[in-house]
C-alpha cells in the first residue's frame, strides 16, 4: 500500500519535472527563432560582401575587405568620438538633473504625485514629434532659442548650422528628453530611503550636505547604477534625435554610430561592412557594460 | 552630562492637537522612562528633544541651553532607534565611528573608542561585518555602541527592545540598566511596555493622550497611581475595578455596588460620591466570609504566583493566591478585599481622591 503510493509519486513526480522541462520549449523556440538567428545572420554578414544582382541577392565570403573598408574610413574616428562624448556627457548630466530633481521632489511635501505626471510626459512624446519641436526651436531665424537670446542682446547663434554646436545641441535634447526617465527610477529609490537611516544621522551630527553624501548617495547607488547603465545602453543606440534635427551634420560634425550605419545600409549599400560595424558597437557596448559593472561592484562594499 | 528641562511644550499637526502642556524636569545623570500606549506622545516628546520633530509651542532646554532652534546635530544628543537605524552601507566599525569622524575626532581617538565600547558591548568579533550580517540583539548592541561612543550630554531610546525575543529583552534590559549605571549618563527612555517601565526607571513618567497622567519613582506610582488610567496601566495582571457609590454613617465607610454587595474603606470621601474602586490581586484573598460573592472561572499557575479570576455580579476579578491553595474551576468563594489598599476614583473625572 505505501510502496504503490510512493510509486505513484513517483511517476506524479517525473511526469511533473518533464512536462516542466517541454513547458520551457515554445520559449526557447521563440528565442532561438527571434534573437539568436538574426545575431548568427548578422555575424554571417559582417564577414561577407552582399551584391544585388538580377533581383536577387549575392553572398560572397570576403572577411578582409570589410576590415579594408573599416581601416580606410576617414570619418569613422570622429564619428567614435561623437558617440563617446554623446554618451559621456549626455548620461553624466542626465544622472545629476535627474538625481537633483528626484531629491527636491523627494523632501517636498505635497504635489510629489503631480510633479511625478509632469516629468513623465516628455518620455511620452513621439521622438518625430521631438524632433521637429526642437528643429523648429533651435531655428536660426525664428526659433524660440533665438529669439529669447534676441531679448538678451545676444545672438542669432546657428544651433543647427555650426560644426561646433551642432553635436551640443542635439546632446541638450537627449537631456531633455532622458532626464525625465532617470528621474523617475531615481524617485522611486529616493521614496524608498529609510527615514530612520536618515534620522540617525542627523542625530549623530550629520549636516544636510554630510547626510546627502555620505548616507543617501550610497544608498542610492544601486538605482544610480541601473540609471547609468540603462541610459549608456539607449545612449550608444540614439538615431532619432541625431537624425531628424540635423542628419549628422554639418558634414559629420555629430554623427552618431547608428547614424553612420545607418548611412553605411541604407545609403551606401554596403550590407556586409554596416553588419561588421554593428558587430563592433554591440562589442563596444558590452565592454562598456562589463566595466560599468566592475566598478560599481567595486564602489559597493562586499 | 545634563540635566533636561520640558517647558509647557505642545504639539499641533495643523488643527489637531496632539500634546499640550507637558511639564517635565530630569536631573543630570537620571535614568527616565517615557511609558504610555501606543498614540500617548510618548514617542512625540522624545523626538522632540532629539530635534526630529518641531516643537509648536513652549521650550526644551539641554542643561543650560535652550534647544528649540538647533538642529538635532547641534543637541548633542544620541539616539538609539527601535528599528536599530543602523547604517546598512556601513560595517559596524564604520557605523560605530561615524559620528565621531564627523566630529573630526583624531584616528587614534576614534580607534580607542571604537575597541572600548566594543570590549564594553561584546562586540569585538563583529567589528568588520556588516548589519545585514547581524541578528536583532547583535544589531541592538551595535546601536547602542553608536550612541555610547559620542558621550553625549543625553542618551535618547525609542522603545529599543520592541523588536527582540522576549528572553533577549530582558537581558539587554538588565544590560541597559548596568550600562547606565556605568556610565552615569542622563537617559530618557520611551517604551509601551510598563515592565520595562517598573524595572529600568529611576523615574517613570506615565502619559495618556499627549499628556503627562503621572511622573514617580516606579513603587510610588504603583502604590499611589493619582488616576485611574496610571492605576489600570501600571501592573500585570491589571488591577481590579469595581463601579459603586460611597456609603458614609456612623457605623461604618463602604462602597456599595450595582448588585448590592460592600466593600469596607478605612475612610471615605462623603456620602453619595460615585467611585471607581480599585484593588490590586495581592490584595485580595479568598475565603467563605467575603465582600464579593463569586466562582472561579479560570486558574492561571506561573510556577511562582497562581493567579485566579473569579466571576462575580459585578464583573470579573483577578486575585493572587497562595498555589498551595490548588482552587478548581467552579469553586464557589467570597473575596476579602484588604481595605488599607483599595483606591478610589472619581467616576467621572477619573482622579484619584482621598
Amino acid at each position: 500500500m505505501v510502496r504503490g503510493q510512493r510509486r505513484r509519486r513517483g511517476i506524479v513526480d517525473w511526469l511533473n519535472a518533464t512536462f516542466q522541462h517541454w513547458s520551457l520549449l515554445p520559449a526557447v523556440l521563440l528565442f532561438v527563432l527571434l534573437t539568436l538567428y538574426p545575431i548568427a545572420n548578422l555575424l554571417r554578414m559582417s564577414v561577407s560582401t552582399i551584391d544585388f544582382m538580377h533581383g536577387s541577392e549575392v553572398w560572397s565570403f570576403t572577411p578582409g575587405r570589410n576590415w579594408a573598408s573599416l581601416l580606410s574610413e576617414p570619418a569613422l574616428g570622429p564619428t567614435v568620438i561623437n558617440t563617446l562624448i554623446f554618451v559621456v556627457v549626455g548620461v553624466v548630466v542626465e544622472v545629476i538633473l535627474g538625481l537633483g530633481l528626484a531629491l527636491l521632489v523627494g523632501s517636498m511635501t505635497r504635489g510629489k504625485g503631480l510633479m511625478r505626471t509632469l516629468m513623465i510626459i516628455p518620455i511620452l512624446i513621439p521622438p518625430v514629434a521631438i524632433g521637429s519641436m526642437f528643429k523648429l526651436m533651435f531655428n536660426h531665424d525664428f526659433g524660440l532659442f533665438n529669439q529669447l537670446l534676441a531679448v538678451a542682446g545676444i545672438g542669432p547663434v546657428s544651433w543647427l548650422g555650426s560644426t561646433s554646436l551642432a553635436l551640443w545641441s542635439v546632446i541638450t535634447v537627449d537631456i531633455w528628453h532622458w532626464v525625465p526617465f532617470v528621474f523617475l527610477i531615481l524617485f522611486a529609490a529616493v521614496e524608498g530611503l529609510p527615514g530612520d537611516v536618515l534620522e540617525a544621522g542627523r542625530v549623530d551630527g550629520a549636516t544636510r550636505w554630510q547626510l546627502l553624501w555620505r548616507v543617501a548617495l550610497p544608498l542610492l547607488m544601486p538605482a544610480i547604477t541601473v540609471a547609468v547603465l540603462f541610459r549608456a545602453i539607449l545612449a550608444f543606440k540614439a538615431f532619432d534625435e541625431v537624425f531628424l534635427l540635423i542628419g549628422g551634420g554639418p558634414g559629420t560634425s555629430s554623427e552618431l554610430l547608428s547614424l553612420h550605419l545607418y548611412k553605411v545600409f541604407f545609403e551606401q549599400n554596403q550590407l556586409g561592412y554596416g553588419a561588421m560595424l554593428s558587430v563592433l558597437t554591440i562589442v563596444g557596448v558590452l565592454i562598456a557594460l562589463l566595466l560599468g559593472r566592475r566598478l560599481a561592484a567595486g564602489a559597493r562594499p562586499a | 552630562m545634563a540635566s533636561v528641562s520640558v517647558r509647557n511644550v505642545e504639539k499641533r499637526f495643523g488643527d489637531v492637537s496632539v500634546m499640550r502642556g507637558v511639564d517635565l524636569d530630569i536631573a543630570d545623570g537620571e535614568f527616565v522612562v517615557l511609558v504610555g500606549a501606543s498614540g500617548c506622545g510618548k514617542s512625540t516628546l522624545l523626538r522632540m528633544i532629539a530635534g526630529l520633530e518641531s516643537i509648536t509651542a513652549g521650550e526644551i532646554h539641554i542643561g543650560d541651553r535652550r534647544v528649540n532652534d538647533l538642529e538635532p546635530r547641534e543637541r548633542d544628543v544620541a539616539m538609539v532607534f527601535q528599528s536599530y537605524a543602523l547604517y546598512p552601507h556601513l560595517n559596524v566599525r564604520e557605523n560605530m565611528s561615524f559620528s565621531l569622524k564627523l566630529r573630526k575626532r583624531a584616528p587614534q581617538d576614534i580607534v580607542t573608542q571604537i575597541d572600548k565600547a566594543a570590549s564594553v558591548l561584546n562586540l569585538g568579533q563583529l567589528l568588520e561585518r556588516f548589519p545585514r550580517q547581524l541578528s536583532g540583539g547583535q544589531r541592538q548592541r551595535v546601536a547602542m555602541g553608536r550612541a555610547i561612543v559620542r558621550h553625549p550630554q543625553v542618551f535618547l531610546f525609542d522603545e529599543p527592545l520592541s523588536n527582540l525575543d522576549a528572553q533577549l529583552r530582558i537581558a539587554m534590559r538588565t544590560e541597559i540598566r548596568a550600562l547606565h549605571q556605568r556610565l552615569g549618563a542622563t537617559s530618557i527612555y520611551v517604551t509601551h511596555d510598563q515592565v520595562e517601565a517598573m524595572t529600568m526607571a529611576d523615574r517613570m513618567v506615565v502619559m495618556n493622550a499627549g499628556r503627562i497622567e503621572q511622573v514617580g519613582a516606579p513603587l510610588d506610582v504603583y502604590d499611589a497611581p493619582q488616576t485611574l488610567y496610571v492605576a489600570k496601566f501600571i501592573g500585570a495582571p491589571s488591577i481590579n475595578v469595581i463601579e459603586g457609590v460611597i456609603e458614609d454613617d456612623r457605623a461604618a465607610t463602604q462602597v456599595r455596588t450595582a448588585s448590592g454587595e460592600s466593600i469596607a474603606l478605612l475612610r471615605g470621601p462623603g456620602q453619595g460620591r460615585r467611585v471607581s474602586a480599585a484593588f490590586r490581586p495581592e490584595h485580595v484573598t479568598m475565603g467563605a466570609h467575603g465582600s464579593l460573592a463569586g466562582k472561579v472561572a479560570v486558574v492561571e499557575n506561573l510556577g511562582h504566583e497562581t493567579y485566579v479570576f473569579v466571576k462575580t455580579v459585578d464583573g470579573e476579578f483577578c486575585i493572587l493566591i497562595n498555589r498551595d491553595l490548588r482552587p478548581r474551576v467552579g469553586d464557589a468563594v467570597r473575596l476579602i478585599i484588604s481595605s488599607e489598599h483599595v483606591h478610589l476614583f472619581d467616576s467621572d473625572t477619573g482622579l484619584r481622591l482621598q
